[in-house]
């Protein structure tokens, strides 16, 4: 669209130009025509302004990270130094918030479940560290397929490039998890009974139940690479895309109910995590439009397609 | 993102050209990189916002999670029952320890009344189909000001004003809502429903002056909102001064991420004057 509006108004970005012309037009109009090497001075003048014009908005232009070109339908996302870099660095910082944190949950060694919801005292006291950690290996298996996935569907660098962009929803995701689970600060369920160990209910971890980041992270990767898979396949009727994300959908709800039977979350949290890990799966990839952009010009006379790239 | 591009003379009224606009992208193909619009059926009137399913759908659900997160939290505050009214500021010393559930109750009615205002106005202007997609986006900016609240009141952790005094029953200043002053949310919700309702008239009727009424109706409600947020003792002045600001912020900019269904370029040649409509599916 910007390129579109750049195109129709090119003689529109400098005030200075126009007033310029605006004074020759004036001149001519009153028939005080300038001399000869006046005029030529003008319009050498107005090249190069036109000159450093170009050249300012060649500066302004993002720059973009390519990863194939011998193939315009790979990869799915176009990176942009400019864009992708700030979104990697401010996310992987956010992920670090967690790990500082030193202070246990407000009710440690043990919290009373009458200040829970019906729907979450349910779960409150459970502690299973076999589904703890069936769930820590489901998620890995899950980040690990989707990235094969890729590889084997697009070829290995078009599956990188792409899967950066996974990677920052997965990030986003957790890194808004993160700091939701140390503003609202509320107690684990295993914190509601005494079969965690001392260590365990003592440990700042405990305070960190909302939101679940291993739901957020999951699902940023499932619908994420959905969508990705979507745009590498197109055509209408084609199954792979959606059976990736059935799959996928199946490992994360296994991740999910693992979290809440391990005493790690609250259903509340799991969902909240689901939703938090499908928005960003969503928004990050909308966020990277496809290397190639096609655009179709309808007049009374023609009809064509231009296809836009940056490279 | 496809763009469609239908020239039309100047002469065209903007429905035939909404109409072409929508024929023509019922044609199109779809492109897997392309967002994809919401367009509400059943309607001729063109409404103030575009919807996207890649932007709106995570607008509202991450604006619901960070809004509702505040539910969940079980802690109470940490000088319960009774805070120390020398920790705060000459400003806020003035209400503190106020407490009056019927200004509390004053306040709720007042944010529920203009959005139930804004929907009724809208349905009236232009039908209940395009209302309902403007309301959304009006809801967003509510939305998206309640979550930022949410998350504030939630990391500062500020008791409420009638944690100083013993006004309050003992149940409520022990309660694990006691420590979410700042910043207002409720306040943060009428600003933002007041701006984002005044700039979608300001959309639909561009170069009138009775959407500046409407302005100074919703505003004057949502200082009601305040007032009784005050006075009700659930938040200090500087509170529901910074909720105001929150909500205002977000109402402008929540409608500025939406832009219009249909975008007018004219276009000046040495052969002709035409005007391009620009409409994104």
């Amino acid at each position: 669209m910007q390129q579109t509006s750049r195109s129709i108004f090119p003689s529109l970005s400098s005030v200075r130009r126009l007033v310029l012309l605006l004074g020759v037009g004036l001149g001519q109009v009153a028939g005080a025509a300038p001399t000869q090497p006046e005029a030529e001075s003008t319009e050498a003048q107005i090249k190069q302004e036109q000159e450093v014009l170009k050249k300012r908005e060649k500066r302004a232009q993002l720059t973009p990270i390519t990863a194939s070109v011998d193939d315009v339908t790979k990869p799915a996302f176009q990176l942009y130094v400019e864009t992708d870099l700030p979104i990697l660095g401010l996310t992987l910082v956010l992920q670090l918030g967690r790990l500082i944190k030193t202070q246990s949950a407000y009710c440690a060694p043990r919290c009373s479940a009458g200040d829970l919801n019906p729907i979450d005292r349910v779960t409150a006291g459970f502690y299973q560290p076999t589904w703890s950690l069936a769930s820590d290996v489901a998620i890995f298996a899950v980040g690990g397929a989707a990235m094969a996935l890729l590889m084997i569907d697009e070829g290995v660098w078009p599956a990188i490039n792409d899967v950066v962009v996974i990677a920052e929803s997965a990030l986003a995701a957790s890194a808004f998890a993160g700091l939701a689970t140390l503003a609202v600060n509320r107690p684990r369920p295993f914190l509601y009974s005494d079969r965690a160990p001392l260590s365990v209910r003592n440990h700042p971890e405990g305070g960190l139940s909302f939101i679940s980041g291993h739901s957020a992270v999951g699902f940023a990767i499932i619908v994420s690479t959905y969508i990705a898979m979507n745009r590498l396949h197109p055509k209408i009727g084609d199954p792979l895309p959606i059976i990736s994300l059935a799959i996928g959908g199946a490992a994360m709800t296994f991740v999910t109910v693992g979290r809440v039977l391990g005493g790690n979350h609250f259903i509340t949290d799991a969902l909240a995590g689901v939703a938090i890990g499908t928005a960003f799966g969503i928004l990050i990839p909308a966020l990277h439009r496809a290397p190639v952009k096609v655009l179709p010009m309808a007049s009374s006379q023609q009809v064509s397609i231009t296809l836009l790239a940056d490279f | 993102m496809m763009i469609l591009m239908i020239t039309c003379l100047i002469t065209l009224d903007a429905t035939v050209a909404a109409k072409s606009v929508h024929d023509a992208a019922a044609a199109s193909q779809p492109i897997g990189a392309g967002m994809t619009p919401i367009i509400p059926g059943g309607t001729d009137r063109l409404p103030a916002y575009q919807l996207f399913v890649e932007t709106d759908l995570p607008i509202l659900s991450l604006g619901l999670v960070m809004a509702l997160s505040r539910l969940v939290r079980t802690q109470p505050a940490n000088c319960r029952p009774l805070c120390p009214r020398s920790e705060l500021n000459p400003l806020d010393r003035l209400t503190a320890g106020y407490y009056d559930p019927g200004w509390s109750v004053v306040s709720d009615v007042a944010v529920l009344s203009l959005l139930g205002g804004a929907f009724i106005a809208l349905w009236a202007d232009e039908g209940v189909i395009a209302a309902l997609n403007d309301l959304l986006v009006i809801f967003e900016s509510a939305l998206s000001g309640a979550a930022f609240a949410s998350f504030a009141t939630l990391t500062l952790q500020r008791p409420r004003p009638f944690m100083y005094s013993t006004a309050a029953p003992a149940e409520k200043r022990n309660g694990n809502d006691a420590a979410m002053s700042f910043v207002s949310g409720h306040s943060a919700v009428a600003f933002g429903l007041a701006v984002s309702t005044f700039i979608t008239f300001a959309r639909i009727h561009p170069g009138k002056t009775w959407p500046w009424v409407v302005l100074a109706a919703t505003l004057s409600a949502a200082g009601v909102v305040a007032l009784g947020r005050v006075l009700g003792g659930n938040h200090f002045i500087s509170d529901v001064v910074t909720g105001g600001i929150v909500g205002a912020s977000f109402g402008v900019l929540v409608p500025a991420v939406h832009q219009s269904p249909i975008t007018v370029v004219p276009t000046v040649s040495s052969q002709s004057v035409s005007l391009t409509l620009m409409g994104t599916f």
